[in-house]
């Protein structure tokens, strides 16, 4: 008869369970405050959207979709929400024809380019990230409303009438502009990093094959990047309904509403000496309504990214392709 | 050498989450008074904590309430935490029930909020009660206005009781350099005549100053434009006296739409403006012939309220030429402290041209004081440019063709409250009322005005003595306030429709214009980015934007 086999318990080691409280303890604070600070926030926004603030119990009271309806008239009847689409739009366009593309051409000169001027390069465009939001924004002020207006009369006899931040005419491009000179920092640090994993020797057989720089950054780099372009990309999206562009840094709460953006029109709902707690809702409506919006355009477009992107073949292929050049 | 590391980066990663959780409301955070932070602690006393939002009126005035309250109340320490952001409303309402401030005085404060989530004290009985302690016959209840009594007591929220009180008075307008107008002549001669200005320095051997508005000598409107051809006449005299008439801040523009309301409230007069806050009455609109009936669900017909078109004509006059205002003030660099310190140093300081008037509040001398304005003038041309020494005083509200200046003086600062917080344990809740209540003698209630220069929405009065301490600027707006013909009007929201939509009202209800599908939110910068816009378009606009958005509310 054989023996039963029974499987033998080992006793965990205490070395295994230190390890193990480690990972969990350490895994547990980033989970608690995921659940705190996201999961339960964005719950309780949800919920205030069917609220109400009753000043009688100084408590929220079930509202219905009255808020919903309150959002449906701005949307159909206030001309302030013209201007949130149509500046939110602009900064986000922007960031995605001017900062993303430089970002790229700016990483890939760096990758490739070592030395001082490179390393200077990359500090310097990484400063705008390191440096307060507020201390940009003064600077950009000073240059734009200071310095540009003083160059132009004095060497072009040109006369602003009023400046260029003021002027609600071109506020908002200057607010463009500044997102662009600030923006590099973050996208360098990605992009650079995907580059430095891109394989030297295919960009040595493509020199050697006679292809220029576009022809290796476009069949080469940008394919080797394409993972994390498309996280850019996908993660942008939000960026559309909830991004500031810095307008409480320029102008406090008293922006004009023609510069407005989606994520300053709610900012100041609630924050500030204009907002009350009966504002809350409102504001959470809308949180709620972009996130319905928000959510299948950023899964749908990551789905045509990675449908149509460069396929799993195409950078297999890549290690042995000989290119002919053009340039 | 990797379980070194490991713990490192692990200590730096705690250390963080750790400095994340710190920051709480009662150590101050920002600027404190050189007193506070040598203030140690008695033991052998009650302390009694109060929290002062460090704005413009600074503590001094607080300071000297706490050592005469202390002289009366040996046992009794009062600390004073000066904050700013700790005491801002979004900051107030999350944090109050944590903080061990007992009581608090701040600038601006989400009341009813506070007051229906139970975060403030009932302190109705030492509002209520004679002030006999202090040999007082009246209580604080009977030195308020009709008005705030009703804001802050009898209405639907706080149901006949006080959890607050007011805490400053205080109008935009046009402060006009009284030292200026002297010495450039800006003033008007009695001996004007309809078609021709006379101007004068008004001083001993010159032509005397015109009566003014009031049509008495010897009073401070004596020498100013009383009608708008008066006004447009001195603005161009300052011009050809190369004196810019007119600054404000270009980053803070809505100071300039504050001052406009100004000028809506003195043209409405008190009764018709205040419809914008209660949103029930009645009142003859533009274009009409007969009174409309307001209430919440046809509010929006008060944008045709006549004095609010003629108010328009300030924002389209200061923009008909650009030599009326300083270029600072169409830049978003100029806060309200570089457009103060600009129009100080502006006279004498050589190569600048003098600034004749700048668009503020009561405190703006105080502020200016406080931020070295008046010290650096000092130390280049000498103690005669400084503080309390030199003049200004606001300019009035010229009258128009049909809009006589009613006298209405609208109040701005009626969201600073001073209130209890309502986490007080029995003693120190006693200990809070009781201080409150001291604070509102007609004795503190001096104090705070000779220390501040700002006035308090109480009736009550200063001595001769009292008022010999007061700058001229701080004396003449204690003096306007106590004129008879000044009726003071509050930015008080009573209308349900108005506290349940605070946001929507304070940012779009009093000049937001849609003018051909473009929005505008200050008349100023709407007149200044189209120098072209009427002001029929402008005050049409007002109309169309909110009939258009009234189906929101749902009424």
């Amino acid at each position: 008869m054989k023996p039963s086999i029974q499987k033998e318990k080992h006793p965990i080691s205490t070395k295994k369970l230190s390890e193990n409280l480690f990972y969990y303890g350490i895994l547990a604070i980033p989970l608690i405050q995921f659940v705190l600070f996201y999961v339960a926030v964005n719950f309780n926004s949800v919920l205030l959207s069917f609220q109400s603030f009753d000043y009688q119990t100084g408590s929220f009271i079930y509202a219905g979709w009255k808020n919903f309806s309150m959002v449906g008239q701005d949307f159909a009847h206030n001309s302030t929400i013209n201007y949130c689409f149509y500046n939110s739009a602009i900064i986000y366009i922007s960031g995605l024809i001017i900062t993303t593309p430089l970002s790229i051409l700016f990483s890939y000169w760096l990758t490739v380019h070592k030395g001082f001027f490179a390393e200077f390069f990359k500090v310097m465009l990484f400063l705008p990230t390191i440096i307060p939001g507020i201390v940009l924004v003064m600077m950009f002020k000073y240059s734009v409303e200071g310095a540009l207006p003083t160059i132009l009369e004095d060497w072009f006899h040109v006369r602003l009438r009023l400046g260029l931040l003021f002027d609600t005419k071109s506020a908002i491009w200057m607010i463009a502009l500044f997102g662009i000179l600030t923006g590099f920092g973050t996208n360098m640090v990605l992009y650079t990093g995907a580059m430095s994993r891109v394989d030297r020797s295919l960009v040595e057989a493509a020199e050697m094959d006679g292809g220029g720089e576009w022809a290796i950054i476009w069949h080469i780099v940008l394919p080797a990047i394409y993972p994390t372009f498309t996280t850019m990309m996908v993660l942008s999206v939000a960026g559309y309904f909830t991004s500031q562009a810095s307008l409480f840094s320029f102008y406090g709460g008293s922006a004009s509403s023609q510069v407005y953006t989606w994520g300053y029109y709610l900012f100041v709902k609630v924050v500030g000496g204009d907002g009350s707690m009966a504002d809350y809702p409102y504001a959470a409506t809308y949180g709620l309504l972009f996130t319905l919006v928000a959510a299948p355009i950023t899964l749908l477009l990551k789905y045509l990214m990675e449908r149509f992107g460069p396929s799993s073949e195409e950078k297999e292929h890549l290690k042995h392709v000989s290119l002919k050049s053009n340039f | 050498m990797k379980r070194l590391y490991g713990t490192l980066l692990g200590s730096v990663a705690c250390s963080l989450l750790l400095s994340a959780c710190g920051g709480g409301g009662n150590t101050p955070t920002s600027q404190t008074s050189n007193a506070q932070q040598s203030e140690s602690i008695a033991t052998d006393k009650t302390q009694l904590y109060v929290g002062n939002y460090y704005g413009g009126l600074g503590d001094t005035w607080l300071r000297e309430l706490k050592t005469q309250y202390e002289a009366l109340h040996n046992d009794v320490q009062i600390v004073i935490d000066n904050d700013k952001a700790n005491y801002l409303p979004d900051n107030l309402i999350t944090k109050i029930g944590s903080l061990r401030q007992n009581l608090f005085f701040v600038d601006n404060a989400y009341y009813y909020d506070l007051a229906s989530q139970n975060k403030l004290a009932d302190i109705t009985d030492v509002v209520t009660a004679k002030l006999t302690q202090y040999n007082e016959t009246r209580s604080i209840e009977d030195k308020l206005n009709t008005q705030l009594v009703n804001f802050f007591k009898n209405n639907d929220v706080t149901n006949g009781k006080y959890y607050a009180l007011p805490t400053y008075l205080s109008q935009y307008g046009w402060v006009y350099d009284v030292d200026l107008f002297e010495s450039k002549k800006l003033f008007i001669a009695d001996t004007s005549t309809d078609s021709r200005l006379v101007w004068t320095d008004g001083k001993d051997g010159s032509a005397a100053k015109s009566k003014g508005q009031d049509g008495v000598s010897g009073t401070q409107d004596d020498g100013l434009p009383s009608t708008w051809s008066d006004f447009t006449a001195l603005i161009s005299r300052m011009k050809q006296m190369s004196i810019t008439p007119f600054i404000w801040t270009g980053k803070y523009i809505d100071y300039t739409s504050r001052l406009l309301r100004s000028y809506w409230a003195a043209y409405e007069g008190a009764d018709n403006f205040q419809l914008n806050y209660t949103f029930s009455g009645s009142e003859t609109l533009n274009g009409d012939t007969s009174a409309t009936a307001i209430t919440d669900k046809n509010a929006y017909e008060l944008q045709r309220q006549k004095g609010k078109k003629a108010a328009l004509q300030l924002a389209k006059e200061v923009f008909s030429d650009s030599y009326n205002y300083a270029a600072s003030s169409v830049m978003t660099i100029n806060d309200h402290i570089g457009a103060q310190k600009e129009y100080i140093y502006s006279n004498p300081t050589p190569k600048a041209q003098p600034i004749a008037m700048i668009a503020e509040g009561d405190w703006w001398e105080n502020e200016a004081r406080d931020n070295g304005a008046f010290d650096t003038m000092v130390s280049k041309f000498g103690s005669s440019w400084a503080y309390g020494t030199r003049r200004f005083a606001f300019m009035p509200v010229p009258s128009m063709d049909g809009f006589p200046n009613t006298g209405a003086v609208l109040s701005t600062s009626s969201t600073g409250c001073f209130f209890v917080n309502a986490n007080c344990d029995a003693a120190h809740l006693a200990l809070a009322k009781d201080f409150l209540q001291f604070c509102h003698t007609d004795s503190a209630l001096a104090t705070f005005t000779v220390d501040t220069g700002v006035n308090k929405p109480f009736d009550y009065t200063l001595s001769e003595d009292q008022l010999s301490k007061l700058t001229y600027f701080s004396k003449s707006c204690y003096q306007l306030y106590r004129q008879k013909t000044t009726h003071l009007v509050y930015d008080l929201n009573v209308s349900k429709t108005r506290i349940n939509n605070s946001a929507y009202f304070l940012s779009y209800w009093n000049w937001t214009s849609n003018v051909g599908g473009q929005v505008y939110d200050n008349p100023f910068q709407a007149f200044a980015n189209d120098t072209s816009l009427s002001i029929d378009s402008y005050f049409d606009g007002m109309y169309t934007y909110q009939k258009g958005n009234w189906s929101r509310f749902s009424l």
